[in-house]
């Protein structure tokens, strides 16, 4: 006979009281209206590049590292496989170049904290401000001067991922296939020990640096899936390409009350509702006539500061009525073991 | 005036929760006596000494001191009545610099506009350092950057400076090596000879029988009883402490070395920087080798070290089963070694993970499904399965595992590796604070596991544990195998510390 009570997850249980609770705000402020604007498709539509982004994020974030490059990989890798696409005159090849760039950024990113043992913010960090550079270089005028035959514009089948039909499930796919990778596979598991003691982890014999060189592989790779639906929407590249990407995937993930220290609370699912919040924050304020980047960054603000007293007194609640074993069970759990 | 009583509790209450930690408590501390606190993990030891330390308060029941209602509200208050105090919930400040920390809280005296003059301070702990022999420490380097051992030091020192007239010490031996044990044990007699008082608490029963002049044993939150030591028998203590009978004996009672013919690991001219000097020897199927050596000998690194834990590790280790070259952890894991270090709660369990998640993490190759996927139902049933197969005691497999006893976590540690098909286990104090019945329990596992036949490296800093368990000792000095014993006469402590010393 074996007593089991699950424990309740109190940070998820946080992040949807959030969501709900910024709904209802919304509903009254908009008297309705919200409600009637207000559908699954728009929000994916609106935090789709977000949600992929985040995706890959998750490995990273599970290990209690940062990535602070996906924005800028996201810039760099689609201009790498945008140009090369246009050189050669072959649309499709867009897309195996762009994601190879991406991931070819994260794994340098891997070995650079894995092996090198680099801090993962500085090391992302120096990305995110060498490459932004780059990239608004070679958006600028000058730059298509020089080398005008790279002009490019979205076409072929990154075209598709415009499509309902494609969109979507593609979407669900990626959602599935991360969710088993970090929940159900070695590899989630073993990321999600480092973030939770990276000592333990090295003693008992998890391969620390394979498992971080995958890891901030899978967060550039996605970096990159993520630039292939920007380049479906936007129809080409342009210099703020993925600008503040990492910040928005890094709100989201607090919306989600997912910890930046890593570990095994860290679930995919979190950050979908992270996600969702926000979407609903911005369709608010829209529908409201805030629509403005400063109000949308103002209220993200907002949005984080009112996360942290939320978790820390959930944190205090969840103390306060913790199972704990009392000496009554353990003498009584003695006695059985004895009997 | 020796013999007076100066410290007693009258019955002192104290629940947390659901739990009472404390019932009625009564408690008397005499003048220039050691007195011990014993009893399992949860029996409201260190309970008791929270509260005299300021650390906790009581909910009823009063403490008096030398006479007078004693009610510190915090561990500086304690200092300032003259109780010095080393406990586990204390510890040190990890960004400040020991020395500063032997006086921390209690800066005043050497601060002048603001500015806290740390050489003085370590010029004064050197002093006090001096006066109790405790040996040289960094006293400028911050005490996080220190090992166990330091910081327990550092500890001690704190107390000390306090010039008490009480001294608490909850369960320091256990982080100290061979040489320094003795030295407190050294600072333990000097101050029993200075009329002053010590009440300390150790899960090393033989060292409460050496040191203490008088026990009170606690069970369950209760005083079961005060005895002098000399008018108790080990057995005797061990059933009050547990409330039953304890069966048969802790250790091995054969006197003589076995093991198998085949070799289960091989370790050739292993070096790692100047901590390990040039070592060879092979570890036999079936036969426990204990490692023994003071502080400095390196017999904690030759444990990391045959786990392909070290990055500065030269020579070879061999699994013979597939003739392995163990060169990494990763390597050592999937060959079937295992290893338990010796810091449990941060070298070896995730102390915010669940149980099921630190019981399942060695294992998690073997719970593959075929399609290369790891399902909760397998990690549930392995899990259950180690939880009763080794009665840790728990609500569930999804409890914290923070939330367990010193005993039940090792419990944990051990029993993770257990469950898979091993080749060689290498153990670094494997019972370090657990309590009797615990211990119990682990020597019993050791004895089966030898049993069926597989080669184990037992590395203690208890000589009696080793001496207990082991085919045979290699004892280590400088990081070299100064000394090979065998099982039978040679088996003496006396034999381990003249080559150790």
């Amino acid at each position: 006979m074996k007593i089991r009570r699950a424990k309740m997850d109190v940070s998820m249980l946080t992040s949807v009281i959030l969501m709900v609770g910024i709904f209802v705000v919304f509903l009254f402020l908009t008297g309705g209206n919200e409600i009637s604007k207000f559908s699954l498709t728009n929000i994916i539509d609106s935090s789709i590049i977000y949600i992929i982004a985040g995706l890959g994020y998750l490995f990273v974030i599970a290990m209690g590292s940062a990535d602070l490059s996906i924005g800028a990989n996201l810039g760099i890798s689609c201009i790498i496989g945008t140009s090369l696409a246009t050189i050669w005159g072959v649309d499709w090849t867009a897309i195996p170049v762009t994601l190879a760039a991406a991931l070819g950024i994260g794994l340098i990113n891997g070995v650079l904290v894995g092996r090198l043992k680099v801090p993962s913010f500085m090391v992302t960090v120096a990305w995110l401000l060498g490459i932004r550079g780059m990239i608004i270089y070679t958006q600028t005028e000058v730059f298509e001067e020089l080398f005008p035959t790279m002009y490019y514009q979205t076409a072929g089948p990154l075209l598709l991922l415009k499509e309902s039909f494609v969109k979507y499930p593609l979407f669900v796919a990626l959602i599935v296939v991360v969710y088993l990778v970090l929940t159900h596979t070695k590899f989630g598991h073993y990321c999600r020990s480092i973030g939770e003691n990276e000592l333990v982890a090295r003693n008992v014999g998890v391969p620390i640096k394979n498992v971080k060189l995958w890891a901030f592989g899978l967060s550039g790779l996605m970096a990159g899936v993520a630039g292939l639906f920007y380049l479906a929407r936007n129809g080409g590249t342009n210099n703020t390409i993925g600008q503040n990407l990492e910040v928005d995937v890094i709100a989201c993930i607090f919306a989600g009350c997912i910890l930046v220290t890593g570990g095994y609370s860290t679930k995919l699912p979190k950050l979908l509702l992270g996600c969702f919040t926000f979407a609903i924050l911005k369709n608010g304020l829209g529908l409201m006539g805030y629509n403005t980047a400063f109000a949308k960054e103002l209220s993200q603000g907002l949005v984080i500061i009112l996360i942290m007293f939320a978790v820390i007194k959930m944190k205090d609640w969840e103390s306060k009525r913790a199972v704990t074993i009392t000496r009554e069970d353990e003498v009584a759990l003695t006695d059985r073991a004895i009997s | 005036m020796a013999g007076e009583i100066i410290l007693k509790t009258e019955k002192l209450c104290k629940t947390f929760g659901p739990t009472k930690a404390n019932i009625d408590v009564d408690f008397e501390l005499r003048r220039g006596e050691v007195h011990g606190l014993v009893g399992e993990n949860g029996s409201g030891k260190s309970t008791l000494l929270s509260q005299i330390a300021g650390i906790i308060g009581s909910d009823s029941g009063r403490i008096e001191l030398q006479g007078e209602v004693y009610e510190p509200h915090s561990p500086l208050d304690a200092y300032d009545h003259g109780i010095g105090i080393v406990v586990q919930e204390l510890g040190v400040i990890g960004n400040v610099p020991a020395g500063v920390n032997v006086f921390i809280g209690r800066t005043q005296r050497f601060t002048k506009f603001g500015i806290v003059n740390t050489t003085k301070i370590n010029e004064e702990v050197r002093e006090i350092a001096k006066e109790w022999d405790l040996g040289d420490l960094p006293l400028n380097k911050l005490a996080g950057a220190m090992n166990v051992e330091s910081r327990k030091q550092v500890e001690l020192l704190r107390a000390l400076a306090v010039d008490p007239e009480i001294l608490i010490l909850d369960e320091i031996t256990q982080a100290l090596s061979y040489d320094n044990r003795r030295r407190l044990y050294a600072i333990i007699e000097k101050f029993k000879a200075m009329g002053r008082s010590i009440l300390m608490i150790s899960h090393d029963l033989e060292e409460i029988m050496a040191t203490c002049d008088r026990l009170t044993v606690l069970r369950d939150g209760r005083v079961v009883d005060t005895v002098e030591t000399s008018a108790i028998s080990m057995n005797d203590l061990k059933r009050m402490m547990v409330g039953r009978e304890m069966e048969g004996e802790y250790y091995r009672v054969d006197n003589e070395p076995s093991r198998r013919e085949s070799i289960a690991l091989s370790v050739e001219n292993l070096s790692v920087t100047d901590e390990v000097k040039d070592m060879s020897f092979d570890i036999y199927d079936g036969e426990i080798v204990g490692f023994c050596g003071l502080s400095g000998s390196g017999i904690h690194t030759i444990g990391k070290a045959l786990y392909g834990l070290s990055d500065e590790a030269k020579g070879k280790v061999r699994l013979r089963k597939n003739e392995a070259l163990i060169d990494s952890s990763q390597k050592a894991l999937h060959e079937g070694m295992a290893y338990v270090p010796k810091e449990r709660d941060w070298e070896g369990l995730m102390m915010q993970a669940n149980i099921r998640d630190n019981i399942t993490l060695p294992g998690l190759d073997d719970l593959k499904s075929k399609a290369g996927f790891v399902w909760n139902g397998a990690l549930n049933k392995t899990a259950n399965k180690a939880v009763s197969e080794f009665s840790v005691k728990c609500n569930s497999i999804a409890q914290e595992m923070g939330g367990l006893s010193g005993g039940n976590k090792q419990k944990v540690n051990l029993g993770r590796w257990i469950a898979k098909d091993l080749s060689c286990l290498v153990l670094d104090c494997p019972t370090r604070g657990v309590d009797v019945g615990a211990k119990a329990y682990i020597y019993n596992l050791l004895k089966s596991l030898k049993a069926d036949g597989l080669g184990m490296i037992l590395i203690s800093d208890e000589l009696m544990e080793v001496l207990g368990m082991a085919d045979r000792i290699f004892v280590v000095k400088d990081g070299e195998i100064a000394r090979e014993l065998k099982r039978g006469d040679e088996f003496t402590e006396d034999n381990i510390i003249e080559v150790m010393l």
